[in-house]
């Protein structure tokens, strides 16, 4: 489903160019569910971006056999919005909007009328066991509800593949625990599931593990 | 636009305070541009006519002979007379100033009753029907409009004659004449022709109107009482100078009345109060009449806010054009402010489907709504309450919108552009 074939990364700092990736090669099937573990400014999350098409590296880059190397940036926004369901670290939200709101936005990006809008929120958070938080600000939220907002969100759009950036950072064993087996429910139903991780548990909990080691990609 | 309309609001709310203070400098700023524009447009549209002296102070005389006991001891005098004609020439030609006698005296004339006649009678325009008189057994007389003018005023007032001759310089001279040049105004022309004579009274003499000419249509002067006066039916008279001494008493009355009218016109001058004041008594003393006082500098036609302004524009419109930077300056500083503070927002927005275009927009918007509606408040308010040059008011705070939105697009657009997705996602984190 994602192949990636010797894909380069680099960012000026200052005056010098850092290469973060040097030559990735990657291939992911539909349907696995996969963890990509490496230590801090080894790339992981610079790889996710590039994966959820909000950065572009150079090389070879395929979705579904679709070439999205030579993409604009808003060429892939539009890829995003179809295809790519987007777990933030530390379950970012959207301070000044409520839960509601924070899950209905991939939606808005995506112009659904209000109705479905509406429906589909209700649904999503139904599912995650949130219902009664429909308009609760996000501040009255636990570190366990804030990311299940989160995983509600990325699934609002029913996309295929789930991009999570450490999802259980920040949260404790049992929290933990609640948030894997949503993401190993969603395995189960057919998402495709990249987790970027620290956490050696989790890693475990996935099929398949890549390690980023000196900009390139190594399978564990 | 539901998704704009909500990330403008939701902007303006987290940074409240410093929205506020925005909207305050934008409303002083348009307020302050629009003193400006009143300033510089002119008020007084109907003609350059009235604007020829719109610059100058305006300086009426009235004499103090309010006492009609003191009055007519005066004017038993023989000597009176002669102190009202030196100081009605000093005025006219040593004061060294624009001495503007434009006074309004109703003509008595024979046969005025016909109907096409009607519009020409004084007061018509107010609705009052003034009763014709009889003067001696003679009449009926009817009153008619007209007014006296000296040629300073003749000349400043730009009267232009489209048909027949203007007052010359003999004209303004009486040397024991019955016959009065007049010109008449644009509405007399279907009822007289040059050359034409009409007999009626002045302060109750015989005099003959000669028609020298008709002036311009709408031609239009101020006086103290009235700031519009149209000429186009009235009757012009040159306020003209008595040479000859008066041979009986009769005649030496009607000559005082027309002097002590001759003397209460006005002074034009670009000099302020306290010159004119020391021109003036000099000529006073010089005439030696001293019944007579200056009166403010009002002019009928601004009132003091205006003159005010008029006085300080220089330094109103540094505080404009600073007001203006400041503006500008805090607007791009709030905006690269949210631009640094909103990485996590935007992060969110991100990965939902926004692009940084989408990103841009939003501030734009925001940019437009801060600067746009106290420009469209002040707009409404101009048209309703003003409503004096609007379509250059329009052109003008648009023109001060659209600068004000552009110089403080530019460094929010540079900034986001040279920003990297990535950097929005690592700080958001």
């Amino acid at each position: 489903m994602i192949k990636m074939v010797d894909l380069h990364k680099s960012y000026r700092v200052g005056t010098e160019e850092v290469k973060v990736l040097k030559g990735i090669d990657l291939e992911i099937k539909q349907g696995s569910m996969v963890a990509i573990m490496g230590r801090s400014g080894s790339g992981k999350s610079t790889l996710l971006n590039i994966i959820s098409g909000l950065e572009k590296g150079n090389g070879r880059y395929t979705f579904k056999d679709q070439n999205l190397s030579d993409k604009s940036l808003n060429e892939l926004a539009d890829f995003r919005r179809k295809h790519i369901g987007f777990v933030l670290q530390n379950c970012a939200m959207c301070d000044s909007k409520n839960v509601f709101d924070n899950v209905a936005l991939p939606l808005r990006y995506g112009k659904y009328n209000e109705i479905e809008i509406q429906n589909r929120v209700e649904k999503a958070l139904e599912a995650m066991e949130l219902s009664g938080t429909l308009h609760k600000t996000v501040d009255m939220l636990s570190g366990g509800e804030l990311q299940r907002v989160a995983i509600a969100r990325a699934l609002i759009h029913n996309p295929e593949v789930i991009l999570a950036d450490e999802p259980t950072g920040s949260l404790d064993e049992q929290t933990e625990q609640t948030i894997l087996s949503i993401f190993k429910q969603l395995h189960r139903e057919g998402k495709t599931i990249i987790i970027v991780t620290h956490d050696r548990q989790v890693a475990d909990a996935c099929e398949e593990t890549f390690c980023i080691r000196d900009g390139k990609i190594r399978s564990d | 636009m539901n998704m704009i309309f909500t990330e403008v609001s939701e902007s303006i709310r987290r940074s409240r305070t410093a929205s506020y203070f925005i909207f305050f400098q934008i409303i002083m700023l348009f307020f302050l541009v629009t003193i400006l524009f009143l300033n510089y447009a002119s008020l007084d549209r109907k003609t350059d006519q009235a604007q020829t002296l719109s610059s100058l102070n305006r300086y009426q005389l009235s004499d103090t002979l309010y006492n009609d006991g003191e009055l007519r001891k005066l004017m038993s005098q023989p000597s009176f007379l002669t102190i009202l004609k030196r100081l009605y020439i000093n005025l006219e030609e040593n004061l060294d100033e624009k001495y503007i006698y434009a006074f309004t005296q109703p003509a008595k004339l024979l046969n005025y009753d016909d109907a096409n006649k009607e519009i020409f009678r004084s007061y018509y325009e107010e609705g009052k029907r003034i009763k014709p008189s009889m003067i001696d057994n003679i009449g009926p007389y009817y009153s008619i409009k007209a007014i006296q003018m000296n040629k300073q005023a003749i000349d400043h007032f730009q009267i232009t004659v489209m048909d027949g001759q203007p007052f010359d310089i003999e004209d303004f001279k009486n040397v024991n004449s019955k016959n009065i040049p007049v010109l008449l105004g644009y509405e007399y022309k279907n009822i007289y022709q040059v050359g034409d004579v009409i007999k009626g009274k002045y302060l109750f003499e015989d005099i003959n109107f000669h028609i020298k000419g008709f002036v311009k249509e709408n031609s239009l002067v101020t006086t103290a009482r009235r700031s519009e006066l149209y000429l186009d039916r009235y009757i012009i008279m040159p306020a003209q100078h008595f040479i000859y001494s008066p041979v009986d008493d009769a005649s030496f009355k009607f000559q005082q009345k027309h002097y002590l009218q001759l003397i209460n016109g006005e002074i034009h001058s670009s000099n302020n109060g306290y010159v004119v004041r020391n021109k003036f008594e000099a000529i006073k003393k010089e005439s030696g009449f001293f019944d007579t006082q200056l009166l403010g500098a009002n002019n009928p036609s601004y009132n003091f806010v205006f003159a005010s302004i008029n006085e300080h524009i220089g330094l109103l419109t540094l505080i404009a054009i600073s007001v203006f930077i400041v503006c500008v300056i805090s607007i791009f500083i709030l905006m690269l402010d949210k631009v640094d503070k909103n990485f996590k927002n935007f992060s969110v927005h991100f990965i939902s489907g926004a692009n940084l275009n989408h990103i841009f927009t939003y501030f734009l918007a925001e940019i437009i709504v801060m600067v746009c509606l106290p420009g469209v408040v002040a707009i409404l308010f101009y048209k309703f309450l003003v409503d004096v040059s609007f379509v250059w008011y329009l052109i003008l705070m648009t023109g001060c919108m659209a600068t004000i939105i552009l110089l403080t697009i530019i460094p929010v657009y540079n900034k986001i552009r040279r920003l990297e997705i990535s950097m929005f996602l690592k700080r958001a984190g």
